[in-house]
């Protein structure tokens, strides 16, 4: 279940090494996304999903190793050069990250306000088919400390799109979702990907759904790549570690724990302290 | 033998610490101050810092000058009528006033008022993924907020030192000729033949302009450096209030003794 080459992909990671003070996040990590494909990351918790985005993104820099967006090698650009490529990307952060001193509706037009001279006429409704696509063009004069988390996801999942980028990220876009808004999430990434050929880079735990519309998976274990392919193949797999993150066992070769000495040693050591 | 080895790897420690936070701010600076054109191109961002740092400290700024002004002239009058020259209370209220207390308590309130809510607002921006966000939106944080930042700091602070000295000649005024009976035209004749405009209100004018742009520089790198927790924003606020203040009394006394 190695890595099958991509025809063509749209972004690569080449021997990336990252650390984090001293420990290692990413060790000679490589792997790549294809074009206009909804791609899934997985894996634990603290494995570094969020991390890879950024990396991808020329927010962090690596210690080696290169990122290639659309050919371009994200880490060696001019901070110019680098702007122009972030205006086709589209992130929706896990926190939300909206701009606090703006109400929902200009979080949405931000992006159009600063790289675009469109008018109000033509902007304001195309604000509110956005907001209306997630479910929040009641919401559109609230502040962002007035918002739920999952509200709060959903604006900015609206404002990531607003630019129709031609690579978005989603920084689990399904957490803190009721069913509801989920099932309207996924329909909406699906038919985003479909109707404007973008490529979709979603990190979730959300097995089912996400397994439902990504057509290529990359599981992440321990800063590396531990499986990838299609669904079918995941599902199909007889690696231990595709088996247990799927179905969600405890025990198995992903740990649950963040790495640590061994359990009952530390609790020895603390009666022993006492 | 380890201990002086140790002595000395600690200290070239400390000197290539210190060396890397100054040329971090260095670095920050200038990339600051090569985008300024684009904070007077976006007027609407610049006025709104503008109301924020500058009308929003006014409060503060009118009543410590009108005290100064009026505690300056009970004890300058005090002393002065001893040598029967009560009259040059008010020149000598405006002087000080114009020379250094204006622009040094300006410039110390300043960092107190605005410089700490700077760094504050800057370091949870950071904290709450605001400023990536601008970034991964193709939107140049330092064009967007830092630049805004500064050059507001610069166009209001040598305003609120001018006001604080304008309140602080009136509470001079009430207290001299209102309540301790120094003749009214002695008062302001005096004033006029002993303050220059050059020597003494455009060099404290220059001053204000310098501490400005140390107090939002330091406010702005504190925030962007802070560790972004809510322990590490704190943390970082009271620094810009401890570094600015202490740079604005340092700054001070080299301006004084260039221009004066
Ligand atoms: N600012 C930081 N400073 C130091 N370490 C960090 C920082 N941010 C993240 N880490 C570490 O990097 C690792 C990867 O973090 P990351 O946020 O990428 O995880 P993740 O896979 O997105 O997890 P989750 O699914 O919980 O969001 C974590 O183990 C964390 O301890
Ligand atoms: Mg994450």
């Amino acid at each position: 279940m190695q890595n099958k080459s991509i025809s063509n992909p749209i972004i690569e990671v080449k021997n990336l090494t990252f650390s984090r003070g001293s420990r290692k996040i990413f060790n000679n990590l490589s792997f790549s996304i294809p074009c206009g494909k909804i791609t899934a990351i997985m894996g634990p918790s603290g494995t570094g999903k969020t991390t890879i985005l950024k990396l991808i993104a020329g927010q962090l820099k690596p210690d080696r190793g290169q990122v290639l967006v659309k050919g371009l090698d994200v880490h060696k650009l001019k901070r110019q050069k680098l702007y122009e490529l972030r205006r086709v990307m589209g992130m929706l952060f896990q926190s939300g990250a909206l701009l606090t001193d703006l109400n929902v509706f200009e979080n949405v037009a931000f992006p159009l306000r600063e790289h675009t001279n469109l008018p109000n006429e033509i902007l304001s409704p195309l604000i509110k088919m956005k907001l209306q696509a997630v479910g929040l063009r009641g919401a559109q004069k609230l502040m962002p400390a007035e918002l739920s988390g999952g509200m709060a996801r959903r604006v900015a999942l609206a404002r990531a799109i607003v630019l129709d980028p031609e690579i978005v990220f989603y920084d689990e876009p399904f957490a803190g979702q009721d069913p509801i808004s989920m099932g309207v999430l996924v329909e909406l990434i699906q038919k985003l990907n479909q109707s404007l050929k973008l490529t979709s880079v979603v990190v979730s735990h959300d097995v089912d759904e996400v397994l439902s519309i990504a057509e290529y998976v990359c599981i992440l274990s321990e800063g590396k790549i531990v499986a990838s392919g299609t669904p079918e193949d995941l599902l199909n797999s007889n690696s231990d570690y595709v088996n247990q993150f799927i179905k969600g066992y405890a025990d198995g070769p992903v740990s649950f724990h963040f790495p640590a000495k061994n359990y009952v040693e530390d609790l020895k050591d603390n009666a022993n302290a006492s | 033998m380890q201990m002086p080895v140790n002595f000395l790897a600690n200290i070239g420690s400390l000197v290539i610490g210190l060396l890397q936070s100054i040329g971090k701010a260095l670095f920050f600076m200038t990339s600051i101050i090569i985008v300024m054109p684009y904070a007077i191109k976006r007027f609407n961002l610049l006025l709104k810092q503008i109301y924020f740092l500058g009308v929003l400290s006014l409060p503060i700024i009118l009543t410590a000058g009108f005290f100064v002004g009026m505690v300056l002239s009970l004890q300058g009058y005090l002393v002065l009528v001893d040598f029967n020259s009560e009259e040059a209370v008010g020149s000598m209220t405006a002087l000080s006033l114009i020379r250094e207390l204006g622009p040094v308590v300006t410039g110390l309130l300043f960092a107190g008022r605005a410089g700490s809510a700077l760094t504050a607002e800057i370091g949870l921006m950071r904290s709450t993924e605001q400023i990536s966000a601008l970034e991964m939106m193709a939107v140049d944080p330092n064009k967007f907020v830092y630049a805004p930042r500064l050059a507001a700091s610069i166009i209001v602070l040598p305003m609120l030192s001018m006001i604080f000295v304008a309140v602080g000649i009136i509470g001079s005024y009430l207290i001299s000729v209102g309540w301790l009976g120094v003749y009214d035209g002695f008062f302001w004749t005096q004033m006029q033949t002993h303050v220059d405009w050059n020597n003494d209100v455009i060099n404290g004018i220059i001053k204000s302009i310098f501490f400005a742009v140390l107090v939002a520089l330091v406010s702005l790198f504190q925030g962007v450096n802070a560790i972004p927790t809510s322990e590490g924003v704190s943390r970082a606020t009271t620094k810009t209030v401890v570094h600015s203040s202490l740079g604005i009394l340092g700054l001070d006394f080299l301006l004084t003794v260039l221009m004066f």
